[in-house]
């Protein structure tokens, strides 16, 4: 039997997933679930397993234990599923990860055209919808090389969200920008937050998290050790690694 | 012999001359087309298939890469028969000139696959492409792009090898060479005008390559 997609079931869930790459345990009965029109952001430690978390959620990364259900579909082998999930599962990269070899315009039509099968002129007209909106309409017809990091991050996310995706997920989307590049990329991420997408960021950006998230993850040593409402976790957070952990950014 | 160097003795051949070059690149051009297309597909296995499928490969081109293009040409046409595979030397020809390239083509194309960034792959296969169209649409003109070079010079090595080709009595241009200097014993001269026809059309090869690769991946310089 086909999968078949559940509305009424929550966007993400996460059911003690572990992963374990030979000996090392990358993620520890990893439990979450993301309701749709939420926007969650994980952050942590670097190889705390936060890019591996999410990295499982669209197959990019494959766990051994626990259950990922997406829509009620749960992932598993069978490469239907897979491909039924991705498609509802966009995914922005820190290397942008832009296909060099093709123009802007046809980095977004490129899997309309061939997933939905979308007629070209059709799939070129959502594409330069996207574009508008992420504001770089005018570089359609140029190739990634052409662009600075901020506007190929904008690309990649107007990429994704031509498959018209039901969540995103962002894996450290700003942490390849130079710095002056961050907010025009951020900037792009609030509007979907304020458009109700359901997202998951992995990210370093406190400030982000602070005004967009509804809810905070904090991530150490590949388990989810607290979750709570930026308000309460920035003012007060329960966990002494994640008092530790803040504190240590804030020093900056 | 003939003395001294007179072209004019082989000026009559010229027709000849010009046919044997038509064959010789008319062979090149298929053995580079099927040697290409086999090559993508032996490379994606060396890559991604089964074990025993990665095994085969492996195994066929140490096979080839460490053999004589003559013999392998010998076995093909001479060898070939005691089993019941009979063919004209064209075909023997046509058949041991792919196979002997695709052995190193395939060797080059893995090096162009490998050399893709894996977050190329990921973001193909993020998007719900199939993975055979991230192959086709996202891996291998990148793939492509960056050995192109390489590729080329491959194909130019096939082209002047296929000289051996002339053994088993194919009309290519070495052949055309050996028949006129055993009609007038013009030796010398006929080998020079040879010579200098492989030179000619490696370059013109090698120089049409460059210039159709600048068009064909321009603007995609990262």
């Amino acid at each position: 039997m086909d999968p078949q997609i559940n509305k009424s079931a929550p966007m993400i869930e996460l059911r003690n997933v572990s992963k374990w790459y030979d000996s090392f345990q990358a993620l520890k009965d990893v439990s979450l679930t993301v309701n749709k029109g939420e926007r969650v952001v994980i952050c942590g430690p670097s190889g705390s397993g936060k890019s591996t978390a999410i990295r499982c959620i669209n197959r990019l990364e494959q766990h051994q234990s626990g259950e990922i259900l997406v829509e009620g579909v749960e992932l598993t082998a069978d490469f239907k599923n897979i491909e039924l999930i991705r498609r509802e599962v966009g995914m922005v990269f820190q290397q942008f990860n832009l296909f060099p070899h093709l123009t802007i315009l046809q980095n977004l039509t490129l899997a309309p055209r061939r997933v939905r099968k979308m007629p070209r002129a059709q799939a070129e007209e959502l594409a330069m919808r996207y574009l508008t909106r992420v504001r770089i309409a005018e570089q359609a017809h140029k190739y990634p090389a052409q662009l600075s990091g901020g506007q190929q991050q904008r690309v990649a996310i107007a990429r994704a969200l031509c498959m018209e995706p039901q969540v995103m997920l962002f894996d450290e989307p700003t942490s390849a920008l130079d710095p002056e590049m961050i907010k025009e990329v951020l900037d792009v991420m609030v509007e979907l937050a304020e458009e109700h997408m359901t997202m998951i960021c992995v990210t370093h950006e406190m400030g982000f998290a602070r005004t967009v998230a509804d809810r905070v993850v904090f991530m150490d040593h590949g388990q989810v050790v607290e979750v709570a409402p930026p308000a309460e976790f920035f003012a007060s957070p329960k966990n002494e690694r994640t008092r530790l952990f803040l504190g240590q950014l804030l020093k900056h | 012999m003939g003395g001294d160097f007179d072209l004019s003795a082989i000026a009559g051949y010229l027709g000849m001359f010009l046919q044997g070059a038509g064959v010789t690149l008319g062979l090149t051009a298929i053995a580079a087309t099927f040697g290409l297309l086999i090559s993508i597909g032996g490379a994606a296995t060396a890559r991604w298939g089964m074990r025993w499928a990665r095994a085969l490969v492996t195994a066929y081109v140490e096979l080839i890469r460490n053999t004589p293009f003559l013999v392998q040409l010998f076995f093909i046409f001479f060898g070939l028969p005691s089993l019941g595979l009979k063919m004209t030397a064209m075909t023997a020809a046509i058949i041991a000139m792919t196979i002997n390239l695709t052995a190193y083509t395939i060797e080059i194309m893995r090096a162009g696959i490998e050399s893709v960034p894996p977050g190329q792959r990921e973001a193909g296969l993020a998007l719900g492409l199939h993975p055979i169209w991230v192959f086709l649409s996202v891996i291998l003109p990148q793939a492509i792009a960056n050995v192109y070079p390489a590729l080329v010079s491959q194909i130019v090595i096939t082209m002047l090898e296929s000289a051996v080709v002339s053994q088993i009595a194919v009309m290519d241009l070495t052949h055309v060479a050996d028949l006129i200097q055993s009609r007038n014993y013009r030796t010398f001269e006929a080998y020079f005008v040879v010579a200098v026809i492989y030179l000619a059309m490696a370059i013109c090869l090698r120089r049409l390559a460059a210039k159709a690769g600048t068009r064909l991946f321009a603007g995609r310089a990262r």
